[in-house]
């Protein structure tokens, strides 16, 4: 230790790895929501689904006894802890899986660039053996860390209480054949939309215009989807527009899962090439060197 | 010729059309050397163009022989900048540890070496509390820890003293001081000359993007020989001192003010002895002080030629 006086010389660094440093930057990004009161209750909020199911898996295996019986759960997809719907839909399928999805990403994926660039901290890491495309990637990591604990990790721990609190191996039985997929499609839809919502941040001036841009990207390609439905009565392909519904129908489709308003998922995929494709140029444009601290 | 830890050989930075800076070719060694100019004179560019965060338009810029582009250069630059760029709710510690990892210490190492290298810098008490509680100062400290923190060769120090109090000034000019006593080349810029003067040992002083002088202080006085220096003269009888001054060839004006005299002359050392001798038998003068050698004299009369 040599910082006064004499015997100045380079610290001599340990042979860490390129991960290694990434790894540093994607646990900042994880850490970011849980260092405010706000950000930590926005994060509960988002485990609602899971935790509300699990409580229908309380009920379901008899742990809770408050007059529901099991068949009477089993009679709609959407509590029924043997049905796909039941671990699918809470997460990617209804409108408040929306909310909270926008508002998590809203908060951590789609500031974690623009707020580094806001307070130009893009100079500390170029200088610092991170380079523009390492710090994407681990900007995009640490987002979906975040996201991925509370819309995949939570899905399935729920679903393994469930089978553990069950009185026999029939629900474990009866969901281990899509469970696996189920959790596949849920991680490539966190990744998907984390991604955008980062290449969003990247590309964005400041936090809050990513953040509104971000609102308007998702609310208003729903919106489109919802006015193109009234054009097209039986046609749902329009609705790979918004990228919200693309990535629902390429989720549906990993899990085998098979919508009311089928459409191909050829046509989904497509249109998330196009928009992941156009956002990262955009991105890794504004994150050259010379253009992110010019 | 000393070891050039950074050279630039012709480099050129155009911003669009703008020309940030032209044609600098320069090499600086072991020790502090002081970059001095006016806003915009690019002073900044210069900086970033050292570190590799911006690359040259034309001409090379290398650190220890190597591009700055390069992981393995950039271990051994450590670069301030001249804006506070802070995670506001993490601590003093765990935005140095964290910065150390994203430089390639390992977790422990790096939490160590910050605790270290944050308590040298005075902020022992202080750095477990959030960043967005900090002064100015100690937003400042931290700023060096993360520069210093690896031992860099190359210290790039952007405005290093703004915002800092008498004493904080004092202590970082001596912390900068023994980085280059120590063997490190730090390349600092500052608007405060007469601070700069006091812990630097060359100087590069750069106008419109150019280089106008480099060196140290004596010899770029030394390069404006043609120019008349001014001397004052502490007096208890300005008004006859006066007189008798007129009389040497070797001044050229002379002006009376409320403690003396001061006169500009292009006499060197007989001038001296002259004054000397007229301190000694007629004791009109107490007090002889050169008024152009500082660095900001220095530097105006550059810019003005």
């Amino acid at each position: 230790m040599t910082v006064y006086g004499r015997g100045y010389r380079p610290f001599t660094f340990e042979p860490t790895s390129p991960r290694a440093r990434l790894w540093a930057v994607a646990e900042l990004e994880l850490r970011t929501l849980f260092r405010t009161r706000l950000g930590l209750m926005a994060f509960l909020i988002c485990l609602g689904p899971s935790i509300a199911n699990l409580g229908i898996l309380l009920i379901f295996s008899g742990v809770w006894r408050v007059g529901a019986s099991p068949e009477r759960l089993r009679s709609w997809p959407r509590t029924n802890p043997e049905a796909i719907d039941f671990y699918l839909q809470p997460i990617i399928g209804d409108v408040f899986a929306f909310v909270i999805f926008l508002v998590l990403t809203s908060l951590v994926s789609c500031r974690a660039i623009a707020k580094d660039r806001e307070s130009n901290a893009l100079e500390l890491y170029w200088t610092r053996g991170v380079g523009p495309r390492g710090y994407f990637f681990a900007k995009w990591l640490g987002s979906v860390l975040l996201l991925g604990s509370a819309f995949v990790v939570a899905p399935a721990v729920t679903w393994l209480l469930g089978v553990l609190m069950a009185p026999d191996w029939g629900t474990l039985e009866r969901t281990i054949e899509f469970v696996p997929s189920v959790l596949l499609a849920l991680t490539v839809f966190t990744a998907v939309i984390s991604y955008l919502a980062v290449a969003f941040s990247a590309v964005a001036a400041t936090a809050n215009t990513a953040t509104v841009f971000w609102f308007f990207l998702l609310l208003g390609t729903a919106a489109a989807t919802r006015v193109l439905s009234l054009v097209f009565v039986d046609e749902w392909w329009f609705k790979a527009l918004s990228p919200w519904d693309a990535a629902k129908r390429v989720a549906e489709w990993i899990c085998g899962y098979v919508p009311r308003r089928d459409y191909n998922p050829a046509i989904a995929v497509l249109s998330l090439v196009v928009v992941v494709g156009v956002l990262t140029a955009l991105a890794l444009r504004r994150l050259r060197r010379a253009e992110a601290v010019g | 010729m000393s070891p050039s830890a950074l050279e630039f050989a012709g480099v050129s930075k155009w911003y669009g059309q703008v020309a940030a800076i032209t044609e600098v070719s320069l090499r600086i060694g072991p020790g502090v050397t002081g970059l001095v100019g006016q806003n915009g004179a690019g002073k900044s560019t210069l900086m970033k163009l050292a570190c590799g965060l911006l690359r040259p338009s034309l001409g090379q810029v290398r650190v220890n022989g190597g591009s700055p582009d390069r992981v393995a250069t950039r271990r051994q630059i450590g670069f301030c900048p001249d804006l506070d760029r802070f995670y506001e709710r993490l601590s003093g510690r765990r935005f140095v540890t964290w910065m150390l990892r994203a430089s390639g210490l390992g977790r422990s190492a790096a939490a160590t070496r910050a605790g270290e290298v944050l308590e040298r810098l005075g902020l022992a008490d202080a750095m477990d509390r959030q960043i967005r509680g900090y002064s100015k100062g100690m937003r400042q400290r931290v700023k060096l820890a993360l520069t210093l923190a690896h031992e860099p060769a190359v210290v790039l120090l952007d405005e290093p003293l703004t915002g800092l109090d008498p004493v904080a000034r004092h202590e970082v000019g001596e912390l900068v001081r023994g980085l280059g006593h120590g063997g490190a080349a730090v390349l600092v810029s500052s608007h405060v000359l007469h601070e700069l003067q006091a812990f630097a040992d060359l100087f590069v002083l750069m106008h419109q993007g150019r280089i106008v002088a480099e060196g140290a202080l004596a010899e770029l006085r030394a390069q404006l020989a043609e120019r008349p220096r001014r001397l004052a003269l502490r007096s208890d009888q300005p008004r006859r001192l006066a007189r008798r001054l007129c009389e040497l060839d070797q001044v050229s004006a002379v002006e009376i003010d409320a403690r003396g005299v001061v006169i500009e002359t292009t006499g060197g050392a007989q001038l001296s002895q002259r004054l000397t001798a007229l301190g000694a038998e007629s004791g009109l003068v107490r007090e002889l002080l050169p008024l152009d050698d500082s660095l900001e004299a220095v530097f105006g009369y550059l810019v003005e030629s």
